[in-house]
């Protein structure tokens, strides 16, 4: 799964497992829904099947000023994205939206190696074929001379 | 022979007497001062946020797009319901979001002025004062005047830092959250000193100190034992979501404003983001972001074509939040009615006697699955720095304090007042003294048992942080005269400054 740079956006191939993680702070709590159906703080999902469709994961954050969460949302680029939420005056009770893009395998791999990724590896998914190294040829020993003999 | 005292005094006379007790003079200042704090408050979230994140242990890879990148830029929403906020329910939440919490302040019940019989243990962050008069224990009249403050408090206004930015310290930095649950006061008595009736804080009118430390503080919201209650406000709030979504989707749909935010975006991940990355200092990149923060987000006003969509959406959102912010502002109120326990030290000085030294244990907790009825105990030893003349020790005398409190609520005519009734039962080993209002300054306390019952009924004066507490007061004697019965009345007035300072830096950013 890659990350639109600048963006909510995550593309990923179809029936691609995703992983939420949070780690609430200060006394906040942490409630997720996919699409609209509550999922736990920390679980994972899988796309949809189809390319082309959509999933808005929503992470709310509730507690006093200045409770605060990570989220992780993995497997992005070979890693885990971090994002952060806190509570505050003018913003007490944060909501993050995350959209899911299904795209093709091919579509996924070719984002991946566009954005310099090199083709991040995906779950279900071969690695894109690497070059070969090129093998060296051994040399051929050399004969030891003798010093002095004749 | 039976005495009855009744004391009065008119809060008009009074507030003239106090000189620092007045409210702002000035004529409340136009409505974009107080939009312009707004903006600058947020401004400084979008930062604090940036900082945060990028403090975290494992922070996002670029931390001050945090709060602005699309999907989460509910801080540009509150900017926005700024710009608008001549819309119905705008200003309302945000005066709603900027609102602090009442906390009660008032002089010790040592205090001879005072109309509190037991003492409450939390106290304003930044600076709270009192101002009761009337007679209470002692026939002796006057007024105090109490200024109570949390160092940690003084210390961070000093630094700059507002009210609403100190709580989100407390919470996030353990070491200050330790020293915030420190508190110290300082008593004065305008009736005292060669100008008595107005305040000049002079020797001759301080009369007390002291030092308070809270042991066990169950009123912190974000103590895991109110965990349920956000987890429940996280679950039943998918109206608020809903909302939410509508707000992202709405700015989404504008044009001018993707293309704002686009521009944003690309120059705080050159300049700050970037370079963070890079090395650069995280207060060097906050500072950065900040500038470009002030530069861009003035835009907002102007941009051209706003959708009726994102009008739309802006007014759900904030019909919304203001039903979140109240849910919060209930959980907030819950937890204040959490059990506290506190150890308060307060030194009275006399011209005549030695100084009086008071301990006092103080545990308050709250009655009932709605914790609606606070109660009260005070456990109290008074002793002299040394034996004074005409005493046989210098242990003055041990007390015990009760009081329940029950706010009336709509069901009375007086809407929000709270009623309370307290006992004291004191306790004076032997034949000591106690200070007096007269001109010998000390007179004889019998050693024996005193009680004494109050009623007292607070009514707050809305919207001003003022509070006028009435009481009536019966006791078997007092300290300096053994009668049968002694019945005295008081009114006074108490003053909450945080409530001042909020709405004043509101309007003065």
């Amino acid at each position: 799964m890659h990350k639109l740079p600048s963006s909510n956006v995550y593309v990923g191939q179809p029936i691609e497992l995703v992983s939420l993680s949070t780690n609430p702070d200060n006394g906040g709590q942490v409630t997720a829904d996919l699409d609209g159906t509550p999922i736990a703080a920390n679980s994972q999902f899988s796309l949809l099947g189809s390319p082309g469709a959509q999933s808005v994961l929503r992470v709310k954050l509730n507690g006093p000023i200045g409770a605060s969460t990570d989220v992780g949302i993995a497997v992005v680029d070979g890693a885990t994205d971090m994002d952060f939420l806190i509570c505050q005056t003018h913003n007490p009770a944060p909501i993050h939206e995350y959209k899911f893009v299904v795209a093709t395998a091919t579509a996924v791999n070719r984002l991946g190696m566009a954005r310099g990724a090199g083709g991040a590896r995906l779950p279900g998914v071969p690695k894109a074929p690497a070059k070969k190294p090129r093998a060296r040829k051994p040399r051929a020993k050399k004969p030891r001379r003798k010093g002095g003999s004749r | 022979m039976t005495r009855a005292l009744l004391t009065i005094t008119a809060a008009a006379s009074l507030a003239a007497s106090t000189a620092a007790a007045q409210p702002p003079a000035s004529p409340a200042p136009a409505a974009t001062a107080a939009t312009a704090a707004t903006r600058t408050a947020i401004t400084l979230e979008m930062v604090e946020a940036g900082v945060a994140a990028a403090r975290r242990p494992n922070p996002p890879t670029q931390p001050f797009q945090t709060m602005i990148l699309p999907g989460r830029n509910q801080l540009v929403a509150s900017y926005f319901i700024s710009i608008y906020s001549e819309r119905e329910g705008y200003k309302a939440l945000l005066t709603l979001l900027e609102a602090r919490m009442d906390k009660q302040v008032g002089a010790a019940p040592t205090n001879n002025a005072s109309t509190s019989l037991a003492t409450k243990g939390l106290v304003p962050e930044l600076l709270g004062f009192a101002v009761e008069t009337g007679a209470l224990q002692r026939e002796t009249k006057g007024t105090a005047l109490t200024f109570r403050a949390k160092p940690m408090g003084v210390i961070k206004a000093l630094q700059g830092r507002g009210l609403l930015e100190m709580y989100a310290d407390y919470s996030r930095r353990p070491g200050v959250r330790y020293a915030s649950r420190f508190s110290a006061a300082a008593g004065f008595d305008t009736s005292k000193g060669s100008s008595a009736g107005t305040f000049t804080a002079d020797t001759q009118q301080f009369t007390s100190w002291s030092l308070r430390y809270e042991l066990i503080n169950g009123r912190d919201p974000a103590s895991p034992q109110y965990a349920d209650l956000w987890k429940a406000l996280g679950n039943d709030s998918a109206d608020y979501a809903n909302a939410t979504s509508a707000v992202f989707a709405a700015l989404a749909g504008w044009p001018e404003f993707t293309a704002w935010e686009k521009a944003l975006l690309e120059e705080v991940n050159v300049k700050v983001d970037t370079p963070l990355a890079s090395g650069l200092k995280l207060s060097e990149a906050a500072a950065t972001f900040k500038t470009i923060l002030e530069a861009a987000l003035p835009k907002l006003e102007k941009l051209p074509n706003p959708p009726a969509a994102v009008k739309a959406a802006l007014d759900g959102y904030v019909a919304q939040l203001t039903a979140v912010q109240k849910s919060i502002d209930k959980i907030y109120a819950f937890a204040g009615k959490g059990a506290l326990v506190t150890f308060d030290w307060t030194t009275t000085r006399s011209t005549t006697l030695p100084d009086l030294y008071t301990s006092t244990g103080i545990v308050e907790c709250s009655l009932g699955a709605a914790r609606k009825t606070d109660f009260t105990l005070n456990v109290v030893a008074n002793f002299y720095r040394e034996k004074p003349a005409n005493a046989a020790q210098a242990f003055k005398s041990f007390e015990m304090t009760g009081q329940l409190e029950h706010p009336l609520g709509s069901s009375f005519l007086l809407p929000a007042a709270t009623a309370a009734l307290a006992g004291r039962y004191t306790y004076l080993p032997k034949d000591t003294v106690a200070a007096t209002g007269s001109a010998t300054g000390a007179a004889t306390a019998p050693k024996g048992s005193i009680w004494m019952v109050q009623g007292k009924l607070t009514v707050p004066v809305k919207g001003g942080g003022v509070k006028v507490p009435l009481s009536v007061t019966a006791a078997n004697r007092t300290e300096l005269i053994k009668e049968k019965i002694n019945l005295s009345a008081a009114v006074g007035l108490t003053f909450d400054l945080d409530t001042w300072l909020t709405a004043l830096s509101a309007r003065e950013k």
